[in-house]
This record gives C-alpha cells, sequence and structure tokens, in this order.
C-alpha cells in the first residue's frame, strides 16, 4: 500500500500533471493557429476588446446573472466552481504537496472554508446529476460525456473529504489511493473533454467576432454584382 | 390559442433523401468562403450543455418544445461540420464521396431546418451563453447554406430581388411616389407642425446623407418628419437620395451576399454624392448591417456611418435643438431593439432623446442588453405565413409586458418593431399606440404658433 501511494503521488501525479497542462496548450494552440489565419483573411481586421474584455470579466464571475435567472440548475452550476477550483490549488495537504515538488508557496485556505468548499462542490455536483436524470429538457440534450464527467468529479472530492476523517468507511490509505487516483484520472481526462471549456473560455467570443467577419478571397463576396464603386 | 403551434413546412421544399448532400455541399462551399468555419470548430469543444440558452429564449419559453432552442440548432449544425468537415475525423473531402445512408439517418435535418426560420436572431442565447456561444452566428450561418440551396421565405426573397434588381426598394414604391412624398411630407410639417423645413434631395457635395427604411416614405411619414425636423433645426448639411432610398437590409438575416449587395448602394450613393457620413435612420437591421459591415466593404473608406439615434441626441448635448417637453405628456413605455441595443451597443442616445422631448416614459422590464425581442426579429415579421407563429409565440411575451407596463403609447427605435409591435397590439387588442422616437421629437419640437397665424411663405 505505501508503495503504490508513494507511485501515485509522485511519478504518476507528474506524469498526469504533464498531460493536463500540455493537453491543454495543444487544445489552446489547435485553436490559435486557426484563429490568427481567420484574422488575416477578414477585409475589416477591428476588433471590439472593450466588449470581449467586458464579457470575459462578467462571466468570470456572473453573480448578476445567475441570480437573476432564479434558476436552480444555474445556481449550482456557478457555485460548485467555486471549491472545484479553490481546493485543489489551495488545500493545505496540497500546498504542502506542490510545495514539496516544485518549490512554490502557495497560500492556504483555512480549514473551515476548506470543508465548506468541498461540501459544496459534492452537493452541487450530485444536484446536478440529479437534474440531468430527472429534467426532461436537461435529459434530452445531455450526453454520456456530461455524466461521466460529473463523476469524475465526485469521486476525488467525496474521497478526499472522507480521508481521515472518522465516518471513511474504508482504511485511511485506502481512501487516500481512491482519491489520488481519482483525482488522476480526471487530470487526464480535462485536456480530452467538454472538461477543457476553461481553457476556451475567454476565447468564444473572439472567434465569434472573427467568424462574422468577411474574408477578402472569397469570390461570391468580392465582386458585387453592381461594380465596386466610382460614379454613378 | 396556446396549443402547440404547429410547424409551416409550406414555404420551404419537403426534405428528401438527398437533401442533406445539398446541405453538406452548400455548407462546404460557405465554409471555404468564409470565416464561418473558426467559431465553428472552437464550439463544438467549449459547450458544456448547460442549457441557459434555452431556458432564455424567448420561443422556447412559449413553446416548450426542444427543437425551439437555440442547443438543438447549434449542436446539430456542429454536428454535421464535425463530421464532415473536421479535419482530424475526415481524412476524405466531402465532394469526392456521396452521403451514406446511414449518416442521413442520424441527424434531424427536416427538424433543423424548419427551427431555423423559428429563431428571432435576437441573441438572448448568446447574452445567456457563459461560455459566450455565440448561437446567432450559427443559426445564421445555418441560413446562408438555406440561401445557398435556393430556401428562403418567400416574402423576404421577392423584397430583395425587387431592392437590388427592380425599383431599389423592398417595397416596390417607384421613383416618381417617392419625389411626391417628399413634396407632401415638406407640406405637411408645416400643416402639422407650424414649422418650416426642407427635405433635401439628391443634394451633391453636402455633408451627411440620410438613408431611412423605405416604411417611413410611406407608413411610418411621422419618423421621417420628425427626422428632417431634427436635421434641419441642427443647422446640418444633410440631403436624402432619391435615387436610392431605402436603408433596410434582409441580407442580415439570411444572406452575407445580400447584405453586401445592399450595403454596396448605399455606399456608391454616398460616393456618387460625394458625402462624408452616411446617416442611417430608424430601422434596427439596417443600423446593425451598417455600423457591423461597413468596414468590410472594400469601398467605404473616408466615409463615416452613424445612426439617428447618435446624431439627435449629439445635437441635444450641443444644444442645437431645443425640444418642448411638455408636448408629449401621455405615459410612454421605450421597446429596445436588439439590433440596436444588443447588437450595436446604442443603449443611451434613444432614452437621453426621450428624457428631452417627453415627460412621463417608463422603461419595460427586462430591458437593455436583457430586453425580450419585439417578436418579429431575424425576418420572421416579413415573412405572411408566420403571422399566427409570431403572434402566439415571441409577440405574446411582448404584449405581456406593455401590458405590465400601463403606457398609452410604445415607443420603438426600429421600422421592423414598430410593424411587429402593431400587430401584437391590435391581435391582443390593447389600447396602445405605436411611435417611433422622431414622431415624438416632432411633436417636441413643433412650433408654439399654430400654422394658420404664420405668414404666407409659398
Amino acid at each position: 500500500m505505501d508503495q503504490a501511494l508513494d507511485f501515485t503521488q509522485g511519478p504518476l501525479f507528474r506524469l498526469a500533471f504533464v498531460i493536463l497542462i500540455a493537453g491543454l496548450i495543444r487544445r489552446f494552440v489547435l485553436i490559435a493557429w486557426p484563429m490568427l489565419a481567420a484574422w488575416i483573411r477578414a477585409r475589416d481586421r477591428s476588433l471590439n476588446w472593450a466588449a470581449i474584455f467586458r464579457d470575459i470579466g462578467v462571466w468570470l464571475f456572473p453573480i448578476g446573472h445567475v441570480w437573476r435567472s432564479k434558476d436552480i440548475f444555474t445556481i449550482v452550476s456557478y457555485a460548485f466552481h467555486i471549491g472545484l477550483i479553490l481546493v485543489p490549488l489551495f488545500l493545505m495537504e496540497h500546498v504542502s504537496l506542490w510545495t514539496a515538488s516544485s518549490g512554490l508557496t502557495l497560500p492556504v485556505l483555512p480549514k473551515l472554508a476548506a470543508d465548506i468548499f468541498t461540501v459544496v462542490t459534492i452537493l452541487g455536483v450530485s444536484i446536478l446529476l440529479v437534474v440531468r436524470i430527472v429534467s426532461r429538457l436537461v435529459r434530452t440534450f445531455t450526453r454520456t460525456e456530461d455524466y461521466v464527467a460529473l463523476l469524475l468529479i465526485l469521486v476525488p472530492f467525496l474521497s478526499g473529504l472522507l480521508a481521515g476523517r472518522p465516518w471513511n468507511p474504508l482504511s485511511c490509505n485506502a481512501m487516500l489511493l481512491l482519491h489520488i487516483l481519482s483525482a488522476e484520472a480526471l487530470m487526464i481526462t480535462i485536456p480530452f473533454s467538454k472538461l477543457s471549456h476553461c481553457i476556451f473560455f475567454p476565447f468564444s467570443r473572439l472567434c465569434a467576432e472573427l467568424g462574422s467577419k468577411l474574408v477578402t478571397d472569397s469570390a461570391y463576396l468580392y465582386k458585387s454584382p453592381l461594380s465596386e464603386g466610382g460614379e454613378s | 390559442m396556446n396549443d402547440k403551434v404547429e410547424y409551416w413546412p409550406r414555404l420551404m421544399k419537403p426534405v428528401e433523401d438527398d437533401t442533406l448532400d445539398e446541405f453538406i455541399r452548400a455548407m462546404g462551399k460557405i465554409l471555404s468562403e468564409s470565416n464561418y468555419g473558426l467559431p465553428l470548430s472552437v464550439y463544438a469543444q467549449t459547450c458544456t450543455g448547460c442549457l441557459r440558452c434555452s431556458q432564455e429564449c424567448q420561443v422556447f419559453q412559449q413553446t416548450q418544445d426542444f427543437r425551439d432552442t437555440p442547443h438543438f440548432r447549434t449542436e446539430e449544425i456542429i454536428r454535421l461540420y464535425s463530421e464532415f468537415f473536421l479535419p482530424e475525423k475526415n481524412g476524405q473531402s466531402i465532394v469526392e464521396r456521396t452521403v451514406t445512408q446511414e449518416e442521413r439517418e442520424r441527424f434531424n435535418l427536416k427538424d433543423l431546418i424548419e427551427s431555423l426560420y423559428r429563431c428571432t436572431l435576437c441573441r438572448r442565447c448568446t447574452e445567456a451563453c457563459p461560455m459566450g456561444i455565440d448561437h446567432r452566428l450559427v443559426a445564421r450561418f445555418g441560413r446562408q447554406i438555406l440561401s445557398e440551396m435556393g430556401l428562403v421565405p418567400k416574402n423576404m426573397g421577392s423584397s430583395t430581388v425587387e431592392q437590388i434588381f427592380g425599383l431599389g426598394n423592398t417595397s416596390s414604391f417607384p421613383k416618381a411616389a417617392i419625389i411626391d412624398t417628399l413634396d407632401f411630407l415638406e407640406e405637411d410639417i408645416y400643416d402639422t407642425y407650424g414649422v418650416e423645413c426642407i427635405i433635401p434631395r439628391d443634394k451633391k457635395n453636402a455633408d451627411c446623407l440620410m438613408i431611412s427604411p423605405i416604411s417611413d416614405y410611406m407608413m411610418e411619414a411621422e419618423t421621417l418628419m420628425g427626422i428632417s425636423m431634427v436635421l434641419d433645426q441642427m443647422g446640418l448639411d444633410w440631403t436624402v437620395s432619391t435615387k436610392y432610398c431605402d436603408a433596410i437590409n434582409y441580407g442580415l438575416f439570411y444572406d452575407d451576399r445580400v447584405l453586401m449587395t445592399v450595403l454596396d448602394k448605399i455606399i456608391q450613393e454616398a460616393r456618387s454624392l460625394k458625402v462624408k457620413t452616411v446617416i442611417i435612420g430608424e430601422c434596427g437591421h439596417a443600423t446593425r448591417a451598417a455600423l457591423g459591415y461597413w468596414k468590410s466593404h472594400l469601398n467605404s473608406a473616408g466615409i463615416e456611418v452613424k445612426s439617428i439615434l447618435q446624431v439627435t441626441s449629439e445635437a441635444l448635448h450641443k444644444g442645437l435643438i431645443q425640444p418642448n417637453r411638455k408636448k408629449n405628456t401621455a405615459k410612454i413605455v421605450l421597446h429596445d431593439p436588439c439590433n440596436i441595443v444588443r447588437a450595436c451597443g446604442i443603449y443611451k442616445p434613444q432614452r437621453e432623446i426621450l428624457e428631452a422631448c417627453s415627460t412621463d416614459y417608463v422603461e419595460m422590464h427586462p430591458n437593455g442588453r436583457h430586453n425580450y425581442c419585439c417578436g418579429g426579429g431575424g425576418g420572421i415579421v416579413i415573412a405572411e405565413d408566420l403571422e399566427e407563429f409570431r403572434l402566439q409565440v415571441p409577440g405574446k411575451v411582448k404584449a405581456d409586458q406593455i401590458k405590465a407596463s400601463g403606457a398609452e403609447i410604445v415607443c420603438a427605435p426600429c421600422a421592423n418593431c414598430k410593424k411587429m409591435l402593431r400587430e401584437v397590439v391590435d391581435y391582443y387588442k390593447l389600447p396602445v399606440s405605436v411611435v417611433g422616437i422622431h414622431d415624438l421629437m416632432a411633436n417636441a419640437l413643433a412650433s408654439e404658433i399654430p400654422p394658420q397665424k404664420k405668414p404666407n411663405v409659398a
């Protein structure tokens, strides 16, 4: 068991991390080149940066929109991201691992806050799973990938919460092993599924602007049937 | 009345076995001649299936039919794109092979085609999407494909043909009638408002060319009168063109070629009159098409384009016009046209104008970027066959909003919206009249002295 723990915390974790980062970079590069090409091809290369940055800013923290929607699916979809991002990075046990492997010192979440965020994430994911099964509209449009993604998030968070607690049904080491393996499974899935929306999120509005631009080398748009300007 | 409104396959050809082949070929042609492939490939990897878009969609809120959701349309088009065009998946170009029967059965083309013309292109979905997916762009791409296949609602197609190849406007109004109308309007401004106002026409080397939707020459004459009075009182050196006088641009709804061709006509006219600025009258899609695509036209350099709302509100700031607020005391509710507020970001000017020329105006809820479409967006108000659909489905929300506001007048700075809102108030029997912003401004700029007492200036 100890050997397994060392392996999963050491080389296997590093491998998963590399796959995560390299995979996300690959996804980004695969759209960065088409974005540049689309911009070069556009007749009108001006871009409304103010609107683009405003939209990115608003959607990083869409509190107004989420509150106004008065819809449980929407509120939970946003709320569970808080723990999803903060806990893996800033939980005390994780910070010591980051420091040990890379020398980086990250701020540490107070224990109570970390517990609350974890519980909110677990509850959130459970509610999303239930809604995806129960609501007719959501069920019609839910793909297998959506269920799998939710389970992939639920297991590491649940096992992480239970490890080292008195109500842990498995042994401490076994729960820890489950936690690490499931977290690594999540990490390697992110770049190859819709979970990569984290990297695309800042670029969608930019792509929409570029996508609607008319292009310079289009045969049927270049030659207007009514001639190009000049005296009437 | 609240039973599910039936689909309307009458305008479109029935979907046959080989329609998918035609669809894919048209898609391929358009992808090669545009930048649409980029957002499609990004959206294929970005949609998280959160369905915010569907919850905000005005049409879906009424029908609760899954085929009316932006998610359905976008997902179907992206699946088609991924299946046949994404380079990672398909090494063989689609033109080198035919579509297999198995592939035909995998895609719900019939529902997609019908759903594309049940969309108001209002962008509430885009506003609501946390990932920033532009569903309007994808629906517009779908409609471009249908246009390439020759599937366009009858009225839209015939009005466009008339505008480009016929008499030069979407209502088949002959040039002689336009000149007569302008003369008549000058007299009418004097008779109704007591103000002498000349509407300059075809004046070369003027500073500005004002071009409004053709409906301003017919049903919405008060708007044109109001615009003329404002520009005249400002002391602007302006003109209209009798040669080309219709800013309406249906290409924005279904075809980029038509969009550029209509813009081309406007720019050609602006060049031949050697003006420096083009002012677009009160029309949402004309404004959006001009402001958004002006720089894409190869011959527009050196000519600015503005909306009349911006011009009038600037005139108010500079004190060039002095409207009398007390001439409009009825309760007015402001409707925000999607193409002006959400698409062009013009939110404050119309409110400043209303503040200056009326005493009691209220907002709809929601308003601004979160407004509801009038119900006739995306060309739906033009298609005759869609009358029942637009009144019972997207128009219903509007009727509820107008009732809730308690207003006697609905003010909408857009010709399309006015047409739709008039239908809505007739259908739902609301005791409300529909006006444009410059109609109110005309009242506010009217002379204090009744016309009969002024000296004869014939």
